[in-house]
């Protein structure tokens, strides 16, 4: 998944962003749950004053003997008695004519469901057209005069809903600007808390801006934990580069000077072409193979320089490449039918570049297959948590310590060396101090030489 | 013995074909991948020589379908780059020996023989055939332990047999392996120089080491000591 560049923009941002939404969410649902909860026991709470006040509108009503008629001469509540007061009373006779309206009640229109048999409650909802609606309530009874005469009545209780809405829209009012206080309130916090946390971070880039402009060398000390590792690292990956690039400097300066002496050579040998007796080829070809020689030497040295180092690179496994290389060698050197033993776990691994492995075990085997005397034995052995000793071994005529010493170093001495010296230990040697490990050669108890690697593992 | 040498840089291609022509090769030389793989399957080399960074294809493409085609000849890469990396990777796709640049000529003719020696099925370098002994790196052959001399074309001429030791070799394949393309064909060249050949190498008569099957060819009757 690829992200939008506002939001890789700024991990505070992103933080606040997505905090800002959840609250929102979070709140939002809450507001609702409540209100939705409040609304409910206010239409109980209602219901109940609605009963209440029918019952009380029943009890005051007293009979008019003489119309078969009832009458209110005091309201149970004084509000019946004012317009507008939102409360409102009726009563009615079986066949739905008034007997008694509250005065309050002026102008108004109750739509009135089928009264129902004597004893039968009712509450319903009208809406109001463009007022706040009312909430009512209705009960028939059969009411018995003085002369045992029996007849239905209806009573109606009405009340404006306009309480009620108006202590919703303050609680729901309320509740917002609560929350809303709330959220901001959590949001600022998270923003000052981000700041500081974000600090150091702040701090590693104003100092990688500083190395780019030369003012910094490499990152200071005193990160927080969860940045320790990330800035050890980056100077570790800065000291390298730096080693790295003096390699190069350092390869190029001796590779320009170190060929300068053959060339000279041979300019002086092409000077004396036409003497007597005239300078033979095999001069030049002598020169030509030196500097051959320096080239390829600078070079995989140069080379050798390249990923020395854990960072950022995949373990090893240490087992196919012998492998690959033992192949190899028998391909190029049939007639030496080697017997090659790899005496190496699966598992091993080493912490390094593929290519600097091959180049180290390339350079050590090709010694074994072409000095060897057919026997070859490759075998590892942990030494260290993060270490291991890899040892190849022949059973040739092996190397003393003078010649073995010579032959780590003799890339440094390239000028020196003769024709026929390989420096192919003296590469593994700048290959395997690039990785911090140590190259020893020993006497093999196969006869030979044991070439005794120790490289970092992981 | 015929070999195609496939490298672009015009003057290492030239140089080498001429020390190679010099050794008694036959040589063809192409300058780019696409065109060495047609040569590989047109004029079927004893050896192919092949540089990794080609125009068109490269040499690892090359060697990869030449090998995918069936075609078990050796093959010897030629590479600037001296890591053991690239050698491993060259060996995998199929090559059978390498060299970093720069080298000897000396040096490629004599993995050249090797190769050759090896496909034909002789792993050590000295072709032993009890009375008569080769020894095809030196270019040396022995005849009960003394050197026999032979000019340059006899040497090759008898290689290219005794290479084949067993089998029958037609009169125009050694023309082909043996002279350039402009050879006059009818001529009897071979013929006196196989005469030559069995007095040098049987001045007795009684080794009888080349045969003739007539209207076939020749055949390398001894049979190898010590072969494996």
């Amino acid at each position: 998944m690829t992200e939008s560049p506002a939001a890789a923009g700024s991990l505070r941002r992103r933080v606040l962003l997505s905090l800002a939404v959840a609250l929102l969410v979070f709140f939002g649902a809450t507001v609702a749950v409540l209100e939705w909860s409040l609304a409910a026991s206010l239409a109980r709470a209602r219901a109940e004053l609605l009963e209440t006040q029918l019952m009380a509108l029943i009890a005051a009503a007293e009979p008019v003997e003489e119309t078969r008629g009832l009458d209110l001469p005091e309201p149970p509540d004084g509000r019946m008695l004012s317009p507008d007061s939102g409360l409102h009373a009726e009563i009615l006779r079986g066949d739905g004519r008034p007997v008694w309206r509250s005065p309050s009640a002026l102008g108004l229109e109750f739509s009135l469901p089928p009264p129902g048999e004597p004893g039968t409650r009712r509450q319903w909802m009208q809406a109001g057209g463009e007022g706040p609606g009312l909430a009512l309530a209705s009960m028939t009874i059969d009411w018995e005069f003085d002369d045992g005469v029996v007849e239905p009545f209806r009573f109606v209780v009405a009340q404006s809903l306009e309480p009620w809405q108006a202590q919703r829209r303050a609680f729901r009012l309320g509740l917002v600007g609560w929350f809303g206080a709330l959220a901001a309130a959590t949001l600022a916090l998270l923003a000052f808390v981000l700041r500081r946390v974000m600090r150091p971070l702040g701090r590693i880039e104003q100092e990688i801006r500083e190395m780019e402009t030369g003012q910094r060398e490499q990152l200071s000390a005193g990160w927080p934990e969860e940045l320790r590792g990330v800035a050890a690292n980056l100077n570790a990956l800065l000291r390298r580069e730096r080693d790295r690039q003096q390699r190069y400097k350092e390869s190029l300066a001796n590779l320009a000077h170190s060929l300068k002496t053959p060339l000279a050579a041979v300019r002086a040998l092409l000077t004396g072409a036409d003497r007597e007796p005239p300078v033979g080829r095999d001069a030049i070809r002598a020169e030509l193979t030196r500097m051959d020689r320096i080239v390829a030497w600078q070079l995989r040295r140069a080379a050798a320089a390249g990923v020395a180092g854990s960072v950022g690179l995949a373990p090893v496994a240490v087992a196919p490449v012998l492998r690959d290389l033992a192949a190899t060698l028998d391909k190029v050197y049939p007639e030496r039918r080697v017997r090659c033993e790899l005496d190496v776990s699966e598992a091993l691994r080493f912490r390094g570049d593929e290519g600097d492995l091959q180049e180290m075990l390339g350079n050590v085997m090709d010694n074994a297959w072409k000095y060897g005397d057919g026997r070859v034995r490759c075998s590892a052995q942990s030494i260290a948590p993060e270490r291991f000793a890899l040892r190849v071994e022949d059973d040739g005529a092996g190397l003393d310590p003078a010649q073995a010493s010579d032959a780590l170093a003799r890339g440094a001495r390239l000028d020196e060396s003769r024709p026929g010296q390989g420096i192919g230990l003296a590469v593994v040697n700048e290959l395997v101090r690039a990785y911090g490990g140590e190259v020893r050669v020993e006497r093999s108890a196969l006869g030979g030489a044991a070439v005794i690697l120790v490289l970092p593992g992981g | 013995m015929r070999a195609l040498l496939v490298e672009d840089d015009e003057n290492l291609r030239h140089g080498l074909a001429a020390a190679m022509r010099a050794a008694g090769w036959q040589v063809d030389e192409s300058a780019d991948g696409a065109e060495g793989l047609y040569l590989a399957e047109e004029t079927a080399p004893d050896v192919v020589i092949v540089d990794l960074g080609l125009p068109k294809m490269s040499g690892m493409e090359l060697i990869t379908a030449l090998r995918a085609d069936g075609r078990d000849l050796p093959v010897l890469i030629l590479t600037a780059r001296d890591s053991w990396q690239e050698k491993v990777a060259g060996l995998k796709a199929g090559a059978d020996d390498y060299m970093v640049k720069p080298f000897h000529a000396e040096e490629l003719l004599a993995r050249l023989e090797a190769l050759v020696r090896r496909s034909a099925g002789w792993s050590q370098p000295v072709l032993d055939f009890g009375a008569l002994r080769f020894e095809p790196a030196a270019q040396r052959v022995e005849l009960d332990g003394e050197p026999v001399e032979l000019t340059s074309f006899e040497y090759r001429l008898l290689e290219y047999l005794v290479l084949r030791a067993g089998q029958v070799v037609s009169r125009s394949e050694l023309i082909d392996r043996l002279y350039d393309q402009d050879y006059d064909r009818d001529s009897n060249t071979v013929e006196v120089f196989i005469g030559r050949l069995r007095r040098k190498l049987d001045p007795a008569g009684k080794l009888k080491p080349i045969e003739t099957l007539r209207g076939r060819g020749y055949r390398f009757a001894l049979a190898p000591v010590g072969r494996d």
